[in-house]
C-alpha cells in the first residue's frame, strides 16, 4: 500500500526525496500519515482538497479487499 | 549597393519615383516588386505600390544574399513598409525587420520542437504513472494512446480493470485527473488528458442519454422539477446536450463542485 501512495504522490511534487508515510496499525484499521515537503503540500491537497480526494479514491479503491479500513492522512 | 526603397499609386508610378531618387535609368537598375498595390474602392481598402530598385553594378554576392533572405521577410516587410516613412528610415529599419524575421522564424521552429518534444516526454509519463499505479493496485493493464491536438486519449484494457473504474467511474476520474496533473507537470502546453478503461465512457454516454430522456419525460408527466445527483462537468455536459432539442424542456446546473447537479425542469414555454 505504502508503494501504492508512493507511485501516485511521487510525479505530483518537486522534492520526491522527503516524501515519508507513518504506518499506525489498529485493530481495524490502518492509518497511513503521508508528509511531504512543505513546498509541496499545495501540490498534494490541491484547490479546495481535490488532489487529496482523488488520491484518497484510489487508495481507498485498492484497499476494498483487504480485512482492514485504510485511512490516508496528509500532514 | 545602392537602393531604395519607394512607394507610388502604381508600380510604374513607384519605379518612377525610385528612378529619380538614384538619378539612374530604367536599364541600370534591378527592380523588385514588393507589393503591387490595390486601387480599393472610393479609397476604401487600398493599399500603395511598393518596389524595390537597386543599381545593377552591385556584386554577385550581395546580390544573392539579398535574394535568399528576402522570402522570408517579405511578409513583415510589407506590412512595415505600407505605413509611410522617410526614405532613408525605412531603408534602416528594412535591414533590421530583415534580420529579425528569420531570427523570429527560427525561434518559432525551435519552440514547435521543443513543444512536441515535451509533449512526447510528458505523454510518456503520464503513460508510466498510470501503469505504476495500476500495477502496485494489483491490475496488470495495456494502455493505448492517442492523441487528437491537446487531447491525449488513454485507453486501458485489462483483467481486472473495474477496480479502475470504481462506482459510477469515481476512481476512473480520479485517476483521470491525477494523470492531467502529472502530464501537465511535464509539459510547457497544457494538455487534457482522458482515461478510458474499455470503452466505460462510451458506455457511461449512453446510459446518461438514456436517463436523461427518462428524467425528462418524469419531469413532464409531473410538471415538476428533476434533480439529478451531482455529476462532473463532462458528465453534466451529455445531459444538457441530450436534452437540447427537446420541447418543453430545459436543464441546468445547480451546486458547487463538486455537488453541482443537474436539473431538469419543464418549460411550457418553449
Amino acid at each position: 500500500m505504502e508503494k501504492l501512495i508512493t507511485s501516485i504522490v511521487k510525479p505530483l511534487v518537486d522534492h520526491p526525496e522527503e516524501i515519508t508515510i507513518r504506518i499506525e496499525k489498529f485493530d481495524s484499521k490502518i492509518l497511513y500519515t503521508l508528509s511531504v515537503h512543505e513546498d509541496d503540500m499545495g501540490k498534494v491537497i490541491g484547490k479546495q482538497g481535490r488532489i487529496a480526494k482523488a488520491i484518497r479514491t484510489v487508495v481507498y479503491a485498492a484497499s476494498a479487499h483487504s480485512a482492514k479500513r485504510v485511512i490516508l492522512e496528509i500532514q | 549597393m545602392k537602393q531604395v526603397t519607394a512607394t507610388g499609386q502604381s508600380v510604374k508610378e513607384a519605379v518612377d519615383s525610385a528612378l529619380k531618387q538614384l538619378n539612374a535609368t530604367l536599364d541600370q537598375v534591378n527592380i523588385v516588386t514588393i507589393d503591387e498595390g490595390k486601387k480599393g474602392f472610393l479609397g476604401i481598402g487600398s493599399r500603395l505600390a511598393i518596389v524595390k530598385v537597386s543599381l545593377k553594378n552591385e556584386s554577385a554576392l550581395e546580390r544573392l544574399e539579398r535574394e535568399t533572405s528576402e522570402p522570408k521577410v517579405q511578409e513583415k516587410a510589407k506590412e512595415e513598409k505600407v505605413v509611410f516613412k522617410p526614405k532613408t528610415e525605412t531603408k534602416i529599419s528594412n535591414v533590421e525587420i530583415k534580420s529579425e524575421g528569420i531570427k523570429e522564424k527560427e525561434q518559432l521552429v525551435q519552440q514547435i520542437v521543443i513543444n512536441e518534444e515535451s509533449q512526447k516526454l510528458a505523454i510518456d509519463k503520464t503513460k508510466e504513472f498510470v501503469l505504476d499505479v495500476a500495477k502496485n493496485m494489483g491490475v496488470l493493464i495495456d494502455i493505448e494512446v492517442s492523441i487528437n491536438g491537446k487531447f491525449v486519449t488513454l485507453k486501458m484494457s485489462g483483467e481486472k480493470i473495474a477496480l479502475l473504474i470504481g462506482k459510477r467511474g469515481q476512481v476512473l476520474n480520479s485517476l483521470q485527473y491525477l494523470a492531467q496533473l502529472v502530464a501537465n507537470q511535464h509539459s510547457e502546453q497544457f494538455m487534457t488528458i482522458l482515461l478510458d478503461a474499455e470503452d466505460y465512457r462510451k458506455r457511461r454516454t449512453e446510459t446518461l442519454e438514456s436517463l436523461a430522456f427518462k428524467m425528462a419525460d418524469r419531469a413532464l408527466y409531473t410538471k415538476k422539477e428533476v434533480a439529478l445527483e451531482p455529476m462532473p462537468s463532462y458528465e453534466r455536459k451529455v445531459i444538457h446536450a441530450a436534452l437540447m432539442n427537446k420541447k418543453k424542456i430545459k436543464t441546468y446546473s445547480n451546486g458547487t463542485e463538486p455537488y453541482r447537479h443537474i436539473v431538469i425542469a419543464p418549460d411550457f414555454s418553449k
